[in-house]
């Protein structure tokens, strides 16, 4: 129930992390499938 | 697994795999997939204001993914784009509000789950009539482009008044914040029929304006406690992958086949959110889930296609 507790608590701290936790996993995982598909001659680059 | 924000149980698998269905879905007809997203989450037992705010977190996931990846091939009016955007911020604001009020009133699922079924109705018919019609709406005046109120932005593809493109954003905005769908469907056919953009453009300036919205509305709903951020990663981590089985897919395609598809999993949807609203929710996940998982099983299997067989075969692709 901690972690609840700290939720209620820091609300706009778990908004800004939602926020950049899955901007962050949008463009790192572009970066990846990038490098995959330039690994496979296959980039627009 | 226990999600505490959210406050439901679900057995783990089943999140990463019906961000892997909806990802590959979502990749084979080119759609972020949140109209089957949220009605996914809700029949599975995810209370509606979070189903709404959760799908949002993954479409912010999706759509950065996707508006790099275009940014990549020059298909992003980044003028257009941040036009729109104020008016999709308005909107969504003003959609997650009106989900405040309806907490306190009458009850989000109560309210939300019957304006789904309007919704996916409407997207039911028009995809039916775009269909037996054999063309779009091509025929509609560019009237967009004419109306020159100022203030007028000067994008790729010309000059175009700012007034339009907000009021479209903030129609986008409003379905965006109450159902939490990305809403760049509705945005498609406006850049395309009404603006006058070349349909790739058209795709990525979308994209992009649902980035930045889904940016604002994650943040929004995620303040008025409607996003399980953990849920919305796994969705996103089984999203990821099947997205780009999807996309590869198409291209084995035949266009018929694709419509249908996208027909049937409208239908599934559909009738799955009726069953959940009248009682029978035990029901509602099988339809939905089942559907989801026969269609991505028959988009993977053109996987063993030869590439371009559809295009051959369908001539219009």
């Amino acid at each position: 129930m901690k972690f609840l507790d700290l939720y209620r608590e820091h609300r706009l701290l778990y908004s800004v992390l939602s926020v950049l936790v899955m901007v962050g996993g949008g463009t790192l995982f572009a970066l990846v499938t990038d490098l995959l598909l330039r690994g496979r001659g296959c980039s627009s680059r | 697994m226990l999600f505490p924000v959210a406050g439901v149980q679900l057995p783990w698998p089943l999140v990463p795999t019906l961000g892997f269905m909806v990802g590959v879905l979502g990749g084979f007809w080119g759609i972020g997939g949140g109209w089957i997203m949220t009605p996914g989450l809700y029949v599975l037992g995810v209370p509606m204001n979070f189903a709404v705010g959760t799908s949002l977190a993954y479409i912010l996931g999706q759509s950065v993914l996707a508006s790099l990846r275009h940014r990549e091939f020059g298909h992003v009016d980044v003028r257009i784009g941040f036009g729109l955007v104020g008016g999709m911020v308005v909107g969504t604001e003003l959609g997650a509000r009106f989900m405040e009020v309806l907490k306190r009133s009458v009850g989000v699922d109560r309210a939300v789950g019957p304006l789904y079924l309007v919704f996916l109705g409407a997207v039911g018919v028009l995809t039916l009539w775009e269909s037996l019609r054999g063309s779009t709406l091509g025929g509609l005046p560019r009237s967009l482009r004419r109306f020159s109120v100022p203030p007028i932005i000067q994008t790729s593809e010309g000059r175009i008044s700012l007034w339009p493109l907000s009021g479209a954003g903030v129609v986008v905005g409003g379905l965006v914040g109450v159902l939490g769908v990305g809403g760049g469907f509705v945005m498609l056919p406006v850049l395309i029929y009404l603006l006058g953009l070349p349909t790739h453009t058209a795709v990525g300036t979308s994209i992009f304006a649902v980035a930045l919205t889904s940016t604002f509305a994650t943040f929004s709903h995620s303040l008025k406690g409607n996003v399980d951020l953990e849920m919305a990663l796994l969705l996103f981590s089984g999203a990821v992958v099947g997205t780009q089985l999807g996309a590869f897919a198409t291209l084995r395609a035949r266009g018929a086949q694709i419509r249908f598809g996208f027909g049937a999993m409208v239908c599934a949807t559909f009738l799955s959110m009726i069953l959940k609203l009248v009682g029978f929710g035990e029901v509602a996940p099988w339809v939905l889930l089942g559907t989801a998982a026969l269609m991505s099983s028959v988009a993977l299997s053109f996987l063993l296609r030869p590439e371009n067989a559809g295009e051959i075969k369908d001539g219009k692709g």
